[in-house]
């Protein structure tokens, strides 16, 4: 009935799995009390009563004393299986794990790919990919409000807190495309702040990444493409979204040096399709009230155009 | 008619003091409850400054040491007119009351002047930054409290002067000294945090 | 009459009390009230009227996530409604309305004729009443508060909230934590000092433990957030940087501070609530209490824990390891204490004599729903787990399965146990049998799905979702429940109407229980007790109703009670209590002056605490009353 790419029920990760585990412990833990309860509850209030003063009170104590010593000691073991598996979850570390610099913003995520090489890093937003059984070591940071990072299927959620960075690795044991959504209120579009995270085949990641570092596609002179990148430069985009090898250089919303990779567009709220990229630019407030796009005049001319040129970021 | 158990109470007294006075008991709650507002400010200066290597932030000098320990030893010697002059009252001793009573008032203003001179001498705003922010903040809810307990003070001496000796003015001065108790000691605390903590931390 | 088998010649005396402790009828007499069975019950009314707003405000929001993509709410409006359905249920309802419960049955019950300082208790109301009306005076003026009931700074900041919105949000803070901590400091001291002579704290009813107990945990943690709320109002009225981060500050502080209070604040709706199961419990298995010490200790327990669990909000801030461990221990530990209790209820039912009731019935609701919802609180309190479960549904699941199973389920039950006290009507059980189980039946619809939506990635806070989350189906059926707790809602208040105005009355004790309230009529004179009772056992109308010893020697021609000693309650000496008057209303309008002034202009603040000082002034001036 719901999906499953946004599940906390359906681990893909060693860590989603340790704690995918703790939940069934204590949902079968929970289970035994929800029947055990209700049921001397109900055995106590359908009982023939035969009162027999002083001895009956004694024995009471004796069940009453029994009853919080298993409870003491179930919820004891609870304490220590969460304290190992919190443990282990807390050790998991990747030597060879990427870097991956996340940031939270109103109401969107930066994502940056870190190397010690120079001209390996790259920008991108809302879409991070993995390879299979590789870590990924995430620092999250946060440009503004407090934001949560919750990609549920692989681990669970930590914050983005502005004035500080905390870190979290993450690791797919199978390929997959997950969905994370930011998880602390965070204003207006709380609602729309989702990202995915595609866990792909080492050499399928490997080709992802080569590309995301090149600059821009070059548009073929006289093509549409290049008119609708005339187009794009001569509206006001560039002074927010940076599309490297361009002149477009801002840096306060997402970087569209690849936009046509992603899977969507405004943060998880539409599919990155023609249309659906052609309505966010011409009426972005209509699809996410209050967020920072402002309405954008483009002329009717140039839509078209300006589109195949997005559509050709690859 | 069967005979019913009683319990007369026609002997007992009207009021009592200290702790058998609900009205006592219940401005020591109000302490508590200030003390509570003030220890978690505290609490909160104290983590704001974790995150500091330098603190108080650099161009900013922490308030001088010779007038605040002043103001201190002013408001703990205030105290002691305070008990004397509350502890006359209570054995109805009203000439000594008030003249306790008008001694502690007097120290109590010179703590008010020096709290001025302190605050004067502070080359930064509550707005100029964190540490402002938080150092204002504890002197200004703590000067908001001498302010109101002097000026509890100064009505019940005036009701002293003017020859009232009703035994709700005596319950009222008993009450009086607690909440001074509670100025002189937050005041300490206060003391401690702005003035010795940046310098020992 | 008052205590059974009181004399025919206390006629007179009744006369004489009455005059000392009515009230002037019509407005000006309702504005000058200090009885604190009037008070208890505006308050109970005043939480019920927000409550009523609150489900309201609820059903849009479920009739917002019915569907997939539903442009029922905008997202600003449904950011203010979820923010004020929080704030209200919060502050407005639960707190004032258990407020309201002890105002008005802790002085019955300890046998005493008002409470500590009665005009403190209208002065608590005032400011209660103000505080709402302040906050949905900005939400129907398009500024209602939009950050959460949580507030987190820095959203809730000058930078990113921009307006007077949420200053509206945190000054009400201010004026309901001040009624409350009015409110506790009088019922604190009146407990400690005013018991019936004989009632030594081993013979406090439970239902007292658990009034004292709550008062307490009141006086510790509500000044956290006292002092959070204006540090921020401060921020985004003065420029003060308290939560800034440009200059440093740790926006967490808030979260420490809000949580401080915000965790025992589960305990301050709920310790109450554990009091009155016991009360009903008691009555309806027709036995006392097992384990008695090992209840109020419990009570005890309880409150000291509550205050060692805030961090569990924010185990995914990114605490140290160590410090989430000792949360963890401490938010599963506490589940001792809660379970202690449980075993003594049933171990209360399982040697008793059981009666049926609507009051027993929605008791024992209590053990499935409170039961379901603690256990949900022991899977949350491990860090692993609530990494994926903090801000889900499953969490709005828990808290309502912990505040309305835990809470408002005995809250309805206590109000349908102490409605004959209130108004000499019974409820009637038909209505309340069918009321239960819609309620019952709408509640679990309502709430259960959020677990599972919660697990399948569901966040809090969102005014939508996209078709292919797949969350539509049980959201509708959600939806659909709340419609149906709705109609409980409404059966609820159609008892209450019907009952009031039907003929039947209750008698003094119609579910032959055991406490000192049961000795005074139904609805109570205003001055409670014709002689005030003593007591030699923990269950007075049990044991001694037919011989209740009485206190004489009072002045019946003015308002008098009695101050007894703390532990044993030996008589220590009389105590003279103040008639109506004015000043509390006029010293919560001078600080409401204050509060409100602030907001637009910070100078009111000393407008206002001039205006306080006069109004205080007139308060304490001596009066007459005296001696």
């Amino acid at each position: 009935m719901t999906a499953d790419f946004q599940s906390a029920l359906h681990p893909a990760g060693p860590q989603s799995d340790q704690i995918a585990l703790v939940w069934w412990i204590l949902l079968a833990v929970s289970t035994a009390v929800m029947v055990g309860v209700p049921g001397m509850l109900a055995a106590a209030i359908r009982r023939r009563r035969v009162s027999n003063g002083q001895s009956s009170e004694r024995r009471l104590a004796r069940a009453v004393g029994l009853a919080v010593g298993i409870t003491s000691v179930v919820l004891a073991g609870l304490f220590a299986a969460s304290l190992a598996v919190g443990k282990r979850i807390n050790s998991y570390r990747d030597p060879n794990g990427l870097k991956i610099a996340v940031t939270g913003n109103q109401w969107w995520w930066e994502v940056r790919y870190r190397t010690t090489s120079p001209n390996e890093g790259f920008t991108t937003a809302n879409e991070i990919h993995l390879p299979v059984g590789r870590g990924a070591h995430i620092e999250l940071r946060s440009n503004d409000v407090i934001h949560s990072f919750w990609v549920p299927n692989l681990h669970g959620k930590m914050d983005a807190i502005p004035g500080r960075v905390n870190t979290v690795w993450l690791k797919a044991d199978r390929p997959g495309e997950f969905r994370g959504q930011c998880a602390e209120f965070c204003g207006l579009q709380h609602a729309h702040m989702a990202l995915w995270v595609v866990v792909e085949p080492p050499d399928a990641f490997e080709h992802w990444r080569r590309g995301q570092i090149e600059p821009s596609h070059e548009p073929a002179p006289g093509s549409d493409e290049e008119r609708g990148r005339e187009a794009f430069l001569s509206l006001p985009c560039g002074l927010c979204h940076a599309v490297r090898g361009t002149a477009a250089f801002g840096q306060v919303a997402p970087d569209l040096t690849h936009l046509a990779t992603r899977r969507a567009v405004a943060a998880g709220a539409l599919p990155n399709t023609r249309g659906h990229l052609g309505g966010w630019i011409v009426d972005s407030q209509r699809i996410k009230p209050g967020n920072r796009m402002p309405p954008m005049a483009v002329p009717a001319a140039s839509l078209p155009v300006l589109l195949t040129y997005l559509e050709s970021l690859k | 008619m069967t005979a019913r158990r009683t319990i007369d109470v026609t002997r007992l007294p009207m009021v009592g003091f200290g702790w058998e006075a609900p009205i006592w008991c219940g401005q020591l709650g109000l302490a508590v409850i200030e003390g509570v507002l003030f220890a978690m400010l505290a609490a909160a200066y104290l983590y704001s400054r974790l995150k500091f290597e330098v603190w108080p932030p650099a161009g900013t000098n922490v308030p001088g040491l010779a007038l605040p320990t002043m103001e201190l030893l002013a408001v703990l010697a205030s105290c002691i007119p305070m008990h004397w002059g509350d502890k006359a009252i209570l054995h109805k001793e009203w000439g000594k009351g008030t003249a306790g009573m008008l001694l502690n008032l007097a120290l109590g203003g010179v703590y008010l002047a020096l709290r001025i001179l302190v605050w004067r001498q502070l080359d930064f705003s509550w707005n100029s930054h964190l540490y402002g922010s938080l150092v204002w903040a504890l002197l200004g809810i703590h000067t908001a409290h001498i302010v109101a307990s002097l000026a509890e003070s100064a009505v019940l001496s005036g009701f002293l002067i003017a020859g009232h000796r009703e035994e709700k003015l005596r319950q009222g001065l008993n009450q009086d000294e607690i909440y001074w108790y509670f100025v002189a000691a937050s005041g300490a605390l206060l003391y401690a945090i702005v003035h010795l903590a940046p310098r020992l931390l | 009459m008052s205590p059974p088998g009181a004399a025919l010649d206390s006629q007179a005396d009744a006369a004489a009390l009455r005059a000392a402790w009515s009230n002037r009828r019509g407005f000006y007499g309702w504005i000058t009230e200090v009885d604190h069975k009037s008070i208890g019950k505006r308050y109970i009314v005043t939480a019920f009227v927000f409550l009523l707003l609150a489900g309201i405000e609820a059903l849009l929001m479920r009739l917002q996530l019915s569907r997939p993509e539903n442009g029922f709410l905008d997202p600003d409006l449904y950011n203010q409604v979820f923010t004020m359905h929080g704030t209200t249920m919060m502050f407005l309802f639960a707190t004032p309305v258990m407020e309201g419960f002890g105002l008005y049955f802790v002085p019955l019950m300890v046998g005493t004729r008002n409470v500590a300082f009665p005009r403190l208790a209208a002065f608590s109301y005032w400011m209660y009443l103000f505080g709402g009306i302040f906050l949905y005076a900005g939400f129907v003026t398009n500024t209602g508060a939009d950050a959460g009931w949580f507030a987190y700074v820095p959203l809730s900041g000058p930078e990113f909230s921009p307006g007077k919105r949420v200053d509206f949000w945190a000054q009400m803070i201010t004026f309901t934590e001040i009624s409350a901590l009015s409110t506790a400091v009088d019922l604190i001291v009146t407990i400690l000092r005013m018991r019936a002579p004989g009632m030594s704290l081993s013979r406090m009813p439970l239902y007292v433990w658990a009034m004292l107990v709550q008062s307490f945990m009141i006086v510790f943690a509500m000044p956290a957030v006292m002092l959070a709320s204006s540090m921020l109002l401060a921020d985004r009225t003065v420029g003060t940087h308290f939560f800034n981060p440009g200059e440093t500050a740790d926006p967490l502080l808030w979260q420490h501070l809000f949580w401080f209070f915000g965790h025992p604040e589960v305990y301050i709706i709920f310790i109450p609530a554990l009091g009155m199961i016991s009360s009903i419990i008691e009555t309806f298995a027709r036995r006392p209490v097992f384990g008695y010490p090992a209840m109020t200790l419990s009570l005890i327990a309880t409150a000291f824990m509550g205050f060692g669990l805030w961090a569990h909000h924010m185990f995914t801030t990114g605490l140290p390891p160590a410090t989430e461990a000792f949360f963890t221990a401490a938010s599963i530990m506490i589940a001792i204490p809660s379970g202690v209790q449980v075993f003594c209820w049933l171990a209360t039912l399982w040697s008793g004599d059981i009666c049926w009731s609507t009051a027993l019935r929605f008791v024992l609701a209590f053990f499935a729903l409170f039961v379901a919802g603690g256990l949900t609180g022991v899977m949350i309190a491990s860090v692993p787990f609530d990494t994926q479960a903090h801000d889900t549904f499953f969490i709005v699941a828990h808290f309502h399965y912990v505040l309305i199973g835990g809470a408002v389920f005995p809250l309805l039950g206590a109000v349908y146990y102490w409605f004959p006290k209130f108004t000499g009507r019974l409820l009637s059980e038909r209505l309340g049998r069918l009321n239960f189980w819609v309620t019952f039946v709408g509640f679990n619809l309502t709430f259960f799905p959020m677990h599972y939506l919660g697990l399948k990635g569901m966040p809090r806070r969102v005014y939508t979702y996209t078709p292919e989350m797949g969350w539509g189906a049980l959201n509708l059926l959600a939806t659909c429940g709340a419609a149906i707790l709705a109609m409980g809602g409404l059966l609820f208040l159609g008892n209450v109407f019907w009952s009031m105005t039907s003929r039947r009355t209750a008698g003094n004790n119609p579910w032959a229980a055991a406490t000192l309230e049961w000795a005074a009529d139904s609805p109570p004179e205003p001055y409670s007790f014709q002689e005030l009772p003593a007591v030699s056992s923990r269950e007075p109308m049990w044991s001694e109703a037919h011989d209740l010893a009485h206190v004489t020697g009072l002045a019946e021609d003015r308002r008098q009670t009695l101050v007894t000693s703390t532990v044993s309650a030996r008589p220590q000496h009389r105590y003279s209590l103040p008639g109506p008057t004015l000043w509390p209303l006029l010293a919560a309008l001078a600080v409401s002056s204050a509060f409100v002034g602030s907001v637009f202009r910070p100078i009111w603040v000393i407008y206002g605490a001039i205006l306080t000082f006069f109004a205080l002034l007139g308060w304490f001036w001596p009066k007459d009353y005296w001696e």
